[in-house]
């Protein structure tokens, strides 16, 4: 009884605001206060037991919907100097498709992030010279990011473009060997971006392959690398650096492109409050259901559709993957370990804000995960950060039962079983509703 | 014309708490029962690791208020204006009153408090330990940040890196501790889902 009350007032709060307006000056903050309650009443009081989905868009509702889009403009990189430099983007593009970046010639970049697969590889679990276990998310919508990897333990795109190369499990190459195929085939575009190659690199006496390999003092690409001058090692993490720089120079050209929800949110806010008919009927439901009854909105929001940060859902174990990984436990804390993170020489920037006030030790980094951008998220399945489920209809299906426990830490308290009663239909069309076309074809393959 | 304008405001004000009372009513009905969460507050020490600081943006002007220093709410007020807060409330120990000042948070995005401390008799306070922090007590946890309180002139500090990464309820807790001692003001803060990218 109650519910169906509180929305009625709710929208008569709303309905005082034209009045409000011209009440003095001096009183304006009432009505952005009265508007907050009002808008909060009708999300918590009409939602809660379901508003007529047929009806009118509500306030409330539009304006959580415009919240959705668009997409601003990309902001400068200040890590990457190079990060806008049309000829380093260029330089990306080869590099992302080379499969010589690789320890053993065939893979690449591209290989677990295949242009037409939105950027994904459509494998449970991306497997490059190994099988890791992680799933590949897309690279549409990461230049947005402050933390890369499902655990963030990189922050920056040019430094989360480095660890595949080095992970064994993945290219399965080194630095050293990075350097000599910069030599052997990148000079002179190298070169005219990020100047000439230190001398001291031009000997024959350089190792095969060398690198830094954590806690191995014996491991025989650490005693490599322990042979080499400081000069050496400092010239090669030099070029290292750079080429992860031109590969974040070429994934920022790789940005998510208008779909249905943006066409609905401009006309939304151009006065059409049928959103130009952008959404089809299950869509618009769905939409509504994402920003009210279903709450997805508590995570995923914004034009990424992502709060950008980390949770603990308590997914099932996936077979084949170690059950206590901490996630973002250990990522908080790799990431200020690293040697590429900002504010250390290889960065372009000594602003680091988001480094400066992590907590490494928050108690409910335990287990969790970052929240994907659901932007295509119809076209990038499986789904979850070890590619748990195969469909959107399982992923909903979760939601709905939460069955389990989380195997490391603690399902966040707040989460809540999604209604039982919500359609998934509405819901998944609406995530369908999410995909846009791919960006320019000349950014998806090398030129020739 | 004057009668009206009253009327109108106190309906939409009665009105609106009245939603709101009656939606939050419908909230707690709803949910299960859950036991008793103590609110975690991350008490990490400051990683070792250095971190280059950044030139923070000026920070937000807001009037000052009318009322005497003697005269702060026995309730903690939030008042909201042009993008800036203004939160104010005598201590829950009757010992220190608090004054802070801060930008209306974005979901997600860093912000930074400045505050005033005030005793009992309106004087700024002395030396002493001071902290802002935030918690969503029906979460049962903090922020993911840890942030840094400097005090600037006597009785003023400045608090850096705070950020709610979540819409919802949380609360702004703010504390101090002199040698004689210790207060903490709670204030109940609606964090909007809108977000940046």
């Amino acid at each position: 009884m109650t519910a169906p009350f509180a929305c009625l007032i709710a929208c008569l709060t709303l309905n005082l605001q034209p009045q409000r307006k011209a009440l003095r000056a001096s009183s304006a903050w009432w009505g952005q206060t009265l508007t907050v309650i009002a808008i909060v009443a009708v999300l918590a009081g009409c939602h809660k037991r379901g508003i007529d989905l047929q009806g009118p868009l509500q306030p409330g509702e539009i304006a959580l919907l415009s919240s959705l889009s668009p997409l601003p403009p990309l902001l400068p990189d200040p890590s990457n100097a190079f990060a806008d430099d049309e000829r380093a983007a260029r330089l990306g593009l080869q590099l992302f498709f080379d499969k010589r970046l690789s320890g053993n010639g065939q893979v690449a970049c591209a290989n677990c992030h295949e242009p037409h697969k939105y950027l994904t590889d459509g494998h449970a679990l991306a497997a490059g010279m190994g099988q890791t276990e992680r799933n590949s998310p897309t690279l549409l919508g990461a230049q947005w990011l402050p933390f890369l990897f499902f655990d963030g333990r990189k922050d920056s795109q040019w430094s989360q473009a480095l660890g595949p190369l080095e992970n064994p499990l993945e290219h399965g190459t080194d630095r050293t060997a990075v350097f000599r195929v910069i030599l052997g085939h990148y000079r002179p575009a190298y070169e005219s971006i990020f100047g000439a190659i230190p001398a001291v690199l031009l000997t024959n006496l350089l190792p095969e392959h060398a690198r830094p390999v954590h806690l191995s003092s014996k491991d025989p690409l650490q005693v490599a690398w322990d042979g080499l001058a400081v000069s050496q090692q400092a010239g090669i993490n030099r070029v290292f650096a750079n080429v992860g720089k031109a590969l974040a120079a070429y994934e920022r050209k790789l940005r998510p492109q208008p779909a249905p929800l943006d066409h609905f949110v401009a006309a939304l806010k151009a006065g059409d409050i049928n959103g130009g008919g952008h959404l089809p009927p299950a869509a618009l439901r769905g939409a509504r259901l994402f920003v009210g009854q279903a709450q997805c909105i508590s995570c995923h929001n914004g034009p990424l559709l992502t709060d950008k940060t980390f949770h603990n859902v308590g997914l099932p174990p996936t077979p084949g993957v170690d059950p206590a990984d901490p996630g973002r436990g250990r990522g908080a804390s790799t990431v200020l370990g690293d040697e590429f993170r900002c504010g250390l020489p290889y960065s372009d920037t000594t602003t680091c804000e988001e480094l400066r006030f992590l907590n490494p030790k928050f108690a409910d980094f335990a287990g969790a995960y970052k929240t994907p951008t659901l932007r295509n998220v119809a076209m990038t399945a499986p789904y979850m950060h070890s590619g748990q489920f195969k469909t959107l209809e399982q992923v909903l299906q979760f939601y709905k039962t939460l069955p389990g426990q989380a195997s490391v830490g603690h399902r966040e308290l707040v989460l809540r079983l999604v209604d039982p009663d919500i359609p998934t239909a509405d819901l998944v069309a609406f995530l369908q509703a999410l995909t846009g076309p791919l960006p320019d074809e000349s950014w998806l393959k090398p030129e020739p | 014309m004057t009668a009206f304008r009253l009327k109108s405001r106190h309906l939409a004000l009665v009105t609106a708490l009245g939603a709101a009372l009656l939606a939050t009513a419908c909230e707690k009905s709803a949910e299960p029962a859950k036991p008793d969460q103590p609110v975690t507050t991350p008490q990490s020490p400051v990683p070792q690791v250095q971190i280059p600081q950044a030139q923070l943006p000026p920070l937000p002007q807001m009037p000052t208020p009318t009322s005497a220093i003697a005269d702060f709410p026995d309730k903690p007020t939030v008042e909201q204006s042009d993008g800036n807060l203004l939160l104010r409330c005598k201590g829950i120990g009757g010992r220190y009153n608090f004054e802070l000042r801060t930008r209306v948070p974005k979901i997600g995005e860093l912000f930074t408090v400045t505050s005033r401390v005030f005793d009992a008799q309106g004087h700024a306070a002395g030396q002493g330990d001071f902290s802002v922090d935030a918690t969503m007590p029906d979460h049962g946890h903090g922020m993911m940040t840890q942030p840094t309180h400097k005090s600037t002139i006597s009785g003023t500090w400045r608090s850096e890196g705070l950020k709610l990464h979540m819409p919802g309820h949380w609360q702004i807790v703010a504390n101090f501790e002199s040698a004689e001692a210790r207060d903490t003001c709670r204030f109940d803060w609606q964090q909007s889902g809108e977000a940046t990218p």
